[in-house]
């Protein structure tokens, strides 16, 4: 089956099997790495990605139904000036998740900054129960969604 | 590697006629939303997919969301997120709440109503809600358009009451105020919310302290779910609260004597647990309220 999408601002065409996930079809066929496979069943959040600037679980996500669609993985958010309010937050409050679950926090950040810059704990709570890793402390997670908002608020407001 | 498999035919329209016009060729294809319950339990590097896939996605007349004074209007392809997000001035308290329960936020953002209630085999855990709250939706197949209420949806013995050519388009739901409404999850062992847990949904409406309406369903993710509209009638014009009321007993023993003669027999704790939360409910259900 022949597929375009536009992934991380780029167009691809290319021939796929149709029963291939989301997720090898960015490891195994594209090498973007970033995107960790952890149980395929939807569980551990580690593989978000955003699709149409949706955050979906690219393990649950079959590979055809991203034809016409935008696709963006850590790689591609990585160099934007939102994935660096989020780094700065991080970096400020001392939160440094581990390497397999980090892309999946950054993204879903990021789609929670979408939503609203004045994020709640009780929501950031909420929505990184997606994840299941514990590598790091919870209220130290909140402190840094809290932080990269603010650092968002601030350069919108200077733009 | 697999040898000698015919490639599944996947059909991504962009518009809801072009859509109806193959569905009412092919029958028989497999309808993908938000593709949640087709990669349930898939877990092997590649899918299972039938034979023939007609994908919603990219139709944008599915992907409506709506408010008028009396009703919320949901497009099928809607995910459940989306409502979330449209916030409290949208939805009512109990929708929130139920919508929220209802998957794990991570598959919330894939999830659909409209998939959540078409799905043949079982009833979902968005039915028995759906059920209580009078929701309606519209079918549409190439030959026309029909409204069926979600009570109306499934036959007595489970079977969804849908063409092979129709789609579930919309999903309409009353906006009504409840005095007191609950949706839980009850696992088959305590803390345990899997995918065969029941789904309780009570709803409620009191005026000048008197039981004015009052509905609850059970679901188990079987083809059928579980509600006695006559059970529902007999504590109706009672006064609240109910406390340790001889009615609240006698209606507690006939939900227990009643549930036993269903097609699914809960576990104890899971009997125990809905007793007791519609104990506390009805002692008081000024607790639960908005």
């Amino acid at each position: 089956m022949i597929i375009t999408l536009q992934l991380n601002g780029k167009e691809e065409t290319l021939d796929i099997d149709p029963a291939l996930r989301l997720i090898h079809l960015l490891r195994n066929t594209f090498g973007l790495l970033g995107t960790k496979e952890g149980c395929l069943h939807g569980h551990c959040g580690y593989c978000h990605v955003l699709l149409n600037d949706q955050l979906v679980l690219s393990c649950l996500t079959p590979a055809f139904s991203t034809h016409g669609a935008r696709v963006l993985t850590i790689e591609g958010f990585r160099g934007t000036p939102e994935y660096y309010d989020i780094e700065k937050g991080f970096l400020e409050v001392q939160y440094t998740p581990c390497g397999f679950c980090a892309s999946a926090r950054v993204l879903l950040t990021h789609a929670i900054l979408q939503e609203t810059l004045h994020p709640t704990e009780q929501m950031i709570r909420k929505r990184f129960t997606a994840i299941l890793c514990r590598c790091t402390d919870p209220s130290r997670l909140v402190e840094a969604v809290q932080r990269a908002a603010s650092i968002r608020r601030h350069r919108q407001h200077a733009v | 590697m697999r040898y000698n498999i015919a490639e599944p035919s996947i059909f991504m329209p962009t518009s809801l006629i072009e859509a109806l016009a193959w569905k009412e060729r092919n029958p028989h294809a497999t309808v993908y939303g938000g593709g949640t319950y087709l990669l349930w339990n898939e877990a092997g590097r590649l899918l299972h997919l039938p034979g023939s896939i007609l994908s919603l996605q990219n139709i944008k007349e599915l992907n409506r969301l709506g408010r008028t004074e009396t009703r919320l209007d949901v497009g099928a392809t809607v995910s459940i997120q989306r409502i979330l997000r449209a916030g409290p001035k949208v939805l009512s308290p109990l929708l929130a709440e139920a919508l929220e329960s209802i998957c794990p936020p991570s598959v919330a953002t894939m999830a659909t109503l409209g998939g959540n209630l078409s799905v043949r085999d079982r009833c979902m855990a968005s039915f028995p809600l759906m059920h209580v709250l009078d929701a309606r939706c519209e079918l549409r197949s190439f030959r026309g358009t029909r409204w069926v209420p979600v009570t109306g949806l499934r036959s007595a013995d489970g079977k969804l009451q849908m063409g092979t050519t129709e789609l579930i388009t919309r999903i309409q739901i009353p906006m009504e105020e409840w005095n007191f409404y609950i949706y839980r999850r009850i696992g088959t062992f305590p803390y345990g919310i899997t995918a065969d847990s029941l789904i309780l949904v009570i709803v409620g409406k009191i005026d000048r302290g008197m039981l004015t309406e009052f509905r609850f369903a059970i679901g188990n993710f079987s083809s059928r779910i579980y509600r006695n509209r006559d059970l529902e009638t007999l504590l109706i014009g009672a006064r609240l609260p109910l406390g340790k009321s001889k009615d609240l007993k006698e209606f507690l023993y006939a939900v227990q004597e009643d549930l036993k003669n269903w097609n699914f027999i809960p576990s104890s704790m899971q009997m125990e647990r809905i007793l007791h939360i519609l104990q506390v409910t009805l002692s008081n259900p000024f607790q639960y309220g908005s």
